[in-house]
């Protein structure tokens, strides 16, 4: 089918057959049509341009089956409060959940019994067809002017067993004035059966809140992990997440940040190390709809082999934003001959008196410094791992040790593995 | 012992050696001195390995072993080292981090056991003290931000870390002043042993009153037009290169 529209309904329909009949039903069936109506996006739609979910029809997806299949998950964080999902679903048996500050709660939704959530006016096709699909998430609430004890840790855990499984989790994160807390998942691909993630997130920041946002991802080579993240960051608050992408078949995250108030601040950063012909996107859109709201995003993509990144990161500046600050980096190292980044950044600015900044290059690994590490007896390949983390590490510039320890490690052992 | 036999090399297909020899015994202090463009640097690179620089004709051996059949790393390993005139930043990677992996790497390569962290560190803390350099220069990202001075003291350092047996200075002196210089003179010497010989290539008789070589040779137009004592510097200072080039 080669028709110029910009969705595909069709590609929807096999999915109409997975309608949970459960309390929710009514809901369900009108998020359904709702998605039916708008279709998959197709690369004719501009943000999809380089970004095809044609490979999602090769296969009959089906809903996971009943939870409890997993012994144990590895761990991020040696300490957390920690939930733990299996191709989506809840294994309560390894929940770990201490004594939280008052008016805090952290739950699978299975467990705290959703209502269904409202579709959104100007809601996606991907939204209303995990909204149709849902089965399970996670919800976290933190009680005003208090501080999680721990780290929360969500680990998804994904494509242990064969055949085709689509997952719709939801996220669901709500800070109380001045709280803080700090959220990690962590989404792995244990094999590399077809997977089909579709994970949507809602978070708010009250007043003078803080989230420390980490989100480390580990696909298998089937898997299609798409997400779209809504985040407010109501004045005074703050929102720092950290993307890092180690892989996948396809992955694509969508950020959309509103600076709803004065003050508000966002720091988002994003690194990448791909290999193969895996593909990893990342869209953001950073709203500063007030004054004196700050945001800062530095993006580091380093890919080998035939790997893709599409990339696509705006700052808008809405009428009234008086001295907003935003500023955007993207940059790449291409290490394989056939890798390739589409970049565009954006800004729209409807304010006179703003800053805002962007930057984008490419380009291959120093061969100065590659020569000067080999000169002092360095060889080549540790060279070579040695300056792509050097590369990679300002992403992490600005993270608790706590969280860039392990990450650290992580990039390490992908780097051995893969030999850029 | 390094033997430097007619040694031919281009740069982008540009021939700047043409027909070098050179031999450096054991223990010995050579100078190479020589205008700009005469191919001092591109000398050093050839030794070195750098990509690029290919070597057209001739012959280099270190302990009668064919250095250009070597990777860079090899060339380390075996106890070649050399000072950069224009040492690299490497930002990101922490000079410690940098100095250990390089030293770790020379040790294993030559069969000796790595360097365990506390060792490490008392051992970069005494050279560091030697080279009147700030601890706080070890914490910082290689190079980033150092000073032409420091950058030059962080060579030494690693030529005291990586214990070469044969030593490149390539214009170590440019760019220092008269303390600095004598920091790195005063490094070299105390290294100087009859083990270890050093190449120290410059364009000024400067260096050369602080590190007393055992000879000097004059590099021009790709070759070695004259060799001689260290009185040679003298005389050079006198005359100017000038004299030297038009005489070969």
């Amino acid at each position: 089918m080669s028709q110029r529209v910009t969705s595909d309904r069709e590609a929807l329909l096999p999915f109409a057959q997975l309608l949970p009949a459960d309390a929710l039903a009514a809901a369900r069936a009108k998020a359904l049509d709702r998605a039916l109506e708008l279709g998959l996006p197709t690369q004719q739609a501009e943000a999809w341009r380089h970004t095809s979910l044609l490979g999602l029809a090769k296969h009959h997806f089906t809903l996971p089956g009943a939870a409890g299949a997993l012994d144990s998950a590895p761990h991020f964080l040696a300490e957390a409060d920690r939930l733990v999902f299996l191709d989506g679903l809840a294994q309560p048996g390894l929940t770990q959940v201490g004594a939280l500050p008052a008016g805090s709660q952290l739950a699978d939704l299975s467990a705290a019994a959703p209502e269904a959530p409202a579709l959104a006016k100007d809601a996606s096709a991907l939204a209303a067809l995990n909204l149709a699909l849902f089965q399970d998430g996670a919800t976290l609430t933190v009680g005003a002017g208090e501080t999680l004890p721990r780290p929360v840790e969500l680990q998804f855990v994904n494509a242990l067993a064969e055949g085709a499984v689509t997952a719709q989790p939801r996220l669901q994160v709500s800070l109380g004035a001045k709280a803080r807390a700090v959220l990690v998942e962590q989404h792995r691909g244990l094999g590399d059966a077809p997977r089909f993630l579709n994970h949507q997130a809602d978070i708010e920041l009250a007043e003078g809140a803080t989230l420390t946002h980490l989100i480390v991802l580990a696909e298998g080579a089937g898997t299609t992990h798409l997400a779209e993240t809504r985040v407010t960051v109501a004045r005074d608050a703050r929102y720092e997440t950290l993307v890092v992408q180690l892989g996948g078949q396809l992955v694509r995250r969508d950020l959309k940040v509103a600076l709803a108030a004065r003050g508000a601040t966002a720091l988002v950063n994003g690194a990448y190390l791909l290999r193969d012909r895996e593909q990893a996107d990342l869209v953001t859109e950073i709203l500063h709809a007030a004054p004196d709201t700050t945001s800062r995003e530095t993006l580091k993509g380093a890919l080998a082999g035939e790997s893709r990144q599409e990339v696509q990161a705006c700052i808008a500046m809405a009428a009234g934003a008086a001295r907003a600050d935003g500023r955007l980096s993207n940059k790449t190292l291409l290490l394989g001959d056939r890798a390739t980044i589409w970049t565009k950044p954006e800004l729209r600015i409807y304010h006179d008196d703003v800053q805002a900044a962007h930057g984008a290059t490419s380009g291959k690994l120093d061969e100065a410094a590659l020569f000067y590490l080999r000169s002092r007896g360095l060889p080549l390949a540790l060279a070579r791992r040695l300056l792509i983390a050097s590369f990679l590490a300002e992403t992490l510039v600005g993270f608790d040790s706590l969280l860039t320890e392990p990450l650290q490690a992580l990039l390490d052992a992908r780097l051995t593995e893969i030999q850029p | 012992m390094l033997e430097i036999k007619n040694l031919h090399a281009t740069v982008d297909g540009k021939a700047i050696i043409k027909g070098l020899d050179l031999t450096l015994p054991d223990g010995e202090v050579h100078a190479i001195m020589g205008p700009n463009g005469s191919g001092k640097s591109t000398l050093s690179y050839v030794l070195a390995g750098r990509p690029g620089y290919a070597v057209t004709e001739g012959q280099v051996l270190l302990d009668g072993e064919d250095l250009l059949a070597l990777e860079p790393e090899e060339r380390a390993a075996k106890g070649l080292f050399l000072a950069f005139q224009y040492p690299v930043e490497i930002p990101g990677v922490a000079n410690t981090t940098f100095l250990k992996e390089a030293a770790n790497a020379v040790r294993v390569a030559r069969g000796q056991k790595p360097y365990d962290a506390m060792a490490f560190v008392k051992l970069l803390r005494a050279k560091t003290k030697e080279l009147g350099m700030q601890d706080e220069m070890l914490k910082r990202a290689v190079n980033v931000g150092f000073s032409g001075g420091e950058k030059k003291r962080n060579e030494m350092l690693q030529m005291a870390v990586l214990e070469p047996t044969l030593a490149i200075l390539d214009e170590t002196d440019s760019g220092l002043d008269i303390d600095a210089l004598k920091v790195v003179a005063d490094a070299v010497n105390a290294m100087r042993s009859p083990k270890r010989s050093f190449l120290v290539i410059t364009h000024y008789q400067r260096l050369l009153d602080h590190i007393v070589p055992d000879r000097i040779h004059i590099l021009a137009g790709g070759r070695i037009r004259q060799s001689g004592g260290k009185e040679l510097a003298l005389e050079l200072e006198a005359k100017g290169y000038a004299a030297f080039v038009e005489a070969a």
